[in-house]
């Protein structure tokens, strides 16, 4: 095969194998843990090198896995002496192991492929070029078919277990009054979290994966509303960002993997600022306009207030209004006119009046109390509405 | 080589010097200011702020080769640290403002925007070669062997501005820390305070870079202070600990890295650092695990049963005695 | 006159995200006397007392502190902001906590001498926590933690004291020794403004109620305006709200 094609098949496989779990790892609220989970690959496989005396065999991966394992063992047993405050033992830990394979590797295996850059960002390049052999023919780069495994199987299991995902991530209690075990579902989940980073470790190393897991899924979120939305934009956020970062790094010369991980961080400022309902332009332009009807409302709010308050007319002038509400004079201005346009208030002989149709949308938002127009009696069917 | 010839060479050798007095003093300011990151529990955040100065470093170096100059562009790579950590920081911030993401999605977004567009950079600096690139290096897992005069005055001047800064606003940064309505009651104001509080745990931070790495200042931001919490019960003692953990860390390691061949200093003193903190888990006096198994004890043999939850209480009983 | 309001509230308007928190509010709080606010969870109850401190932005409307505005009258008003607000596992001991009641007097980066440490011991003592002057908070039960609050503002010497829920989750020993104490301020001239959700104890605690809902259903003596009428209105209508037990 090809080996241009070898490296962009591989980072798009490995960038929507790690998008898919990514989606329920941001949902419920674990994106940290896979930080923890990809430092401990490391000293992991250095251990299980050295303990198996071979460097490449389908048995090394039993040292991450457990790696792994033993890393959220650990973090949650100090977590349970309540000795440490916050996500400090997270971050005790996991440096900790880190540091016991970087260490090993620069002892032992100085020279060899995991070097300090690879196990950084990776090699992607040389994943490429490692064929998988079946009887002497090489029939395509190993890491290749690796991921497209892992692809596979999370697949299969998000299909699989769509209902009982949803169920435990959104509501655990819920999920136990139905059979569905969350623990059970949790560890099957995080299982095949700590496999796909074992997986990615040797394309995109062990930092730059928490990215590919997380910043797609998180692009999604701000972009859909539903669960399978959001499992499918963040495929395509990873894929669009693979592609976009090969293509990156291939013309400037850099790394793959870290060109996609910033893609894929980019992306995500895109949908930041520009995303239709969530994003900083469209909050900025909703929140101007609610700016204006909630100063509108308030207005006449106030004006009723004041018409039967104790206290009488001073307050009813614009001028009042202004010095009452603390309002600049020309938003004041703009809030008036705006009120008059609406007909919510009148204005005659620069004396504000609510009108009727400025009662009822108090009403409306007021429900309880103080708005109701002398000759609609009673808003007793409304205030449970409160409460 | 035995400890003796170690020691010796502590007093006569200027590079061994130069290294163990810049390390030590790493420690001393990344573990006091590091109490405040774990004060605030943003432990991983410090993590993140490490991963991210990355990018900061590899922005400054390449304008400081861009701009030229007498000045190498390896010396732009501290204030450019500053830059990146503050920068992810203030993403973070502006994430979890402005969206319903939660803080830690945040932070991988972050680790993901600045660590790849680092790496990203660091990538195109070492193909083009640019001169001085190999010192760049030493910022990914430290290295204190190399550590020049230069470095040291950095250092310094780092842990004087970060020093000065914790003690001129030693009870604003305590009461901020600890009541921030009280703090914003009597007219503090908060977002300054919390900026700057922010920024002095960047330097803490960027101070211990070029000696420990990005990958794994982490351990000498939150350790020394995870480690320190548990022998006292007073802030200015825990700082004062926190800073004597963390120039052992740091002497430590970086005498162990530069006399034995191969091996990177931000590992070694990652291990000795956590050390600390599992010595004090299991040894502490009241709060530790062997104290609190012997009170268990004591407690089975006068009252023959132990009440139920009572890991906590008696924790806490055991801190009060005066 | 606004000699003889402690504080003076008019057309407050506050808002989170241009969603109304409390809605154009009048509210006077005479001198010397002791004001409980109460209301459903959501009814803007600590973001009143917050907004009187300037802590929340308001949208509109002017807040007075004995006529002038509070940042100016900042050393007369104390603080008590709820117990679960701030994390007592932080290590400190009583007597620093109390000493922070003296840091607004204390400006900028002076430390608290011996003046302020005498001033936080009587603090102390009066709140009847003196055999715990150096013990660390975390081992502190809810009444002493509230004591220790309680404490750090008396050594504010302030004239008006706003409380957040200073009852909540104590037992009734301390409750009962607290309103000994509120009571004591009150007789020095003191003003409280104590925001409250015990409806059973309004009427033996405080001398004002204000019942607040987003806006003021009803502010005055608690024998005026504290009765079921008022109460459905503020806590809406489908539940049942009855003083008479």
């Amino acid at each position: 095969m090809n080996l241009i094609l070898s490296i962009i098949l591989i980072a798009v496989v490995t960038a929507v194998a790690c998008a898919i779990p990514g989606t329920f790892l941001v949902l419920r609220r674990m994106s940290m843990v896979t930080e923890g989970v990809s430092h401990s690959i490391l000293p992991g496989l250095v251990l299980a090198m050295m303990i198996f005396g071979t460097q490449r065999a389908p048995i090394l991966v039993l040292g991450p896995a457990l790696m792994g394992l033993a890393l959220v063992v650990l973090v949650e047993a100090i977590h349970r002496t309540d000795l440490l405050a916050g996500d400090a033992p997270l971050g005790v830990i996991f440096p900790a192991l880190f540091s016991i394979g970087v260490i090993i590797i620069s002892r032992r295996y100085a020279g060899i492929p995991l070097s300090e850059n690879s196990v950084l960002i990776g090699d992607i390049n040389l994943a490429a070029l490692t064929q998988l052999r079946v009887g002497g023919t090489a029939i395509g780069p190993r890491t290749l078919y690796v991921m497209s495994a892992i692809l596979l199987a999370n697949l299969l299991f998000t299909v699989a277990l769509f209902k009982e995902l949803k169920v435990t991530t959104f509501d655990p209690g819920l999920a136990s009054s139905v059979g569905i075990r969350p623990a059970i579902v949790h560890y099957a989940f995080m299982a095949l979290v700590s496999i796909t980073i074992v997986g990615a470790f040797e394309a995109v190393g062990a930092i730059l994966v928490v990215g590919l897991l997380i910043a797609p899924a998180a692009t999604a979120y701000l972009l859909c509303r539903t669960l399978r939305g959001m499992l499918i934009t963040s495929a395509v956020c990873a894929t669009v960002s693979a592609l976009l970062g090969f293509a990156l790094a291939y013309v400037l010369d850099s790394a793959t993997s870290a060109t996609m991980a910033m893609i894929m961080g980019l992306l995500f400022l895109v949908a930041l600022v520009f995303a239709p309902r969530t994003g900083l332009v469209a909050k900025l332009r909703t929140r101007q306009r609610r700016r204006i009807d909630f100063a509108t409302t308030l207005l006449v709010l106030h004006l009723i207030h004041h018409a039967e308050g104790e206290r009488n007319s001073p307050a009813c002038t614009a001028e009042g209004v202004m010095q009452h509400i603390n309002w600049a004079p020309e938003f004041a201005g703009e809030v008036i006119q705006r009120a008059v346009a609406e007909g919510v208030i009148t204005e005659h002989h620069n004396v504000l009046m609510p009108t009727l149709r400025g009662r009822s949308r108090c009403r409306s938002v007021m429900p309880w109390e103080g708005c109701e127009d002398p000759s609609i009696d009673e808003p007793a069917a409304t205030t449970e509405e409160n409460q | 080589m035995s400890l003796t010839d170690v020691l010796a060479m502590l007093v006569t050798d200027h590079t061994l010097r130069t290294v163990s007095l810049g390390s030590g003093l790493v420690g001393v300011v990344s573990g006091s200011l590091g109490c405040y990151a774990y004060l605030r529990k943003q432990g991983m955040m410090g993590a993140i702020v490490a991963h991210s100065s990355l990018f900061g470093i590899t922005v400054a170096f390449l304008l400081g080769s861009l701009i030229g100059g007498r000045v190498a562009p390896i010396q732009f790579a501290l204030p450019g640290a500053v830059f990146g950590g503050v920068l992810s920081m203030a993403l973070v911030s502006l994430i979890v403002h402005s969206t319903s993401i939660k803080v830690d999605t945040a932070m991988g977004i972050a680790l993901a925007l600045l660590f790849g567009g680092g790496v990203f950079l660091l990538r195109i600096i070492q193909s083009l070669a640019l001169p001085g690139h190999r010192g760049l290096r030493d910022y990914l897992f430290g290295q204190a062997a190399t550590m020049t005069t230069t470095d040291l005055a950095t250092i310094v001047g780092f842990s004087a501005i970060g020093l000065t800064v914790v003690i001129l606003m030693w009870k604003e940064f305590k009461l901020h820390t600890f009541d921030p309505g009280f703090a914003a009651s009597i007219g503090y104001p908060m977002h300054r305070l919390d900026q700057l509080l922010l920024a002095t745990i960047v330097l803490g931070v960027v101070v211990g870079l070029r000696t420990v790495g990005v990958i794994l200042m982490v351990s000498l931001l939150v350790c020394p202070a995870a480690a320190a919490r548990q022998w006292t019960r007073r802030l200015g003692a825990m700082m004062v600990l926190a800073a004597l953990f963390g120039m052992l860390s740091g002497v430590v390691g970086a005498v162990v890295s530069a006399v034995v061949r191969n091996l990177p200093t931000g590992p070694v003193i990652s291990l000795v650092a956590t050390a600390w903190v599992l010595v004090s888990l299991v040894a502490a006096p009241r709060r530790g695990l062997v104290a609190g198994a012997l009170r268990r004890a004591a407690n089975r043999r006068r009252f023959g049963v132990m009440p139920p939850d009572s890991a906590v209480q008696d924790r806490a009983a055991a801190e009060g005695e005066p | 006159m606004s000699g003889d309001a402690a504080i003076r509230i008019r057309d407050l308007t506050v808002a989170y995200h241009e969603a109304p928190v409390l809605w154009d509010i009048d509210l006077d709080v005479p001198s010397g006397t002791i004001m409980g606010i109460v209301g459903p969870n959501g009814s803007g109850k600590s973001t009143l007392i917050k907004s009187i401190m300037g802590i929340v932005e308001p949208a509109g409307g002017e807040i007075l502190v004995f006529g002038k505005p509070f940042s100016a009258q900042r050393k007369r008003v104390g603080y008590v902001p709820q117990r679960t607000s701030v994390d007592w596992d932080f290590p400190t001991t009583v007597l620093d906590v109390v000493l922070m009641g003296t840091y607004g007097s204390l400006g900028w980066f002076r430390r608290p001498g011996r003046d302020q440490i005498n001033a936080a011991l009587h603090a102390i003592e009066r709140v009847g926590m003196s055999d715990y002057v150096g013990r660390q908070i975390s081992e502190l039960s809810g009444g002493q933690q509230q004591r220790t609050f309680l404490a750090r503002a008396l050594v504010q010497q302030a004239e008006i004291y706003l409380m957040d829920e200073p009852f909540q989750g104590v037992d009734a020993r301390t409750e009962r020794a607290i309103v000994e104490i509120l009571r004591e301020m009150r007789r020095l001239g003191r003003t409280l403004v104590i925001v409250h959700h015990d409806l059973q104890t309004v009427s033996h605690y405080f001398d004002l109620v204000t019942l607040l809902n987003i806006r003021v259903v009803a502010t005055g003596p608690v024998a005026d305006v504290f009765h079921d009428d008022n109460l459905r209105k503020t806590y809406g209508g489908g539940q049942e709200f009855s003083l008479r037990r």
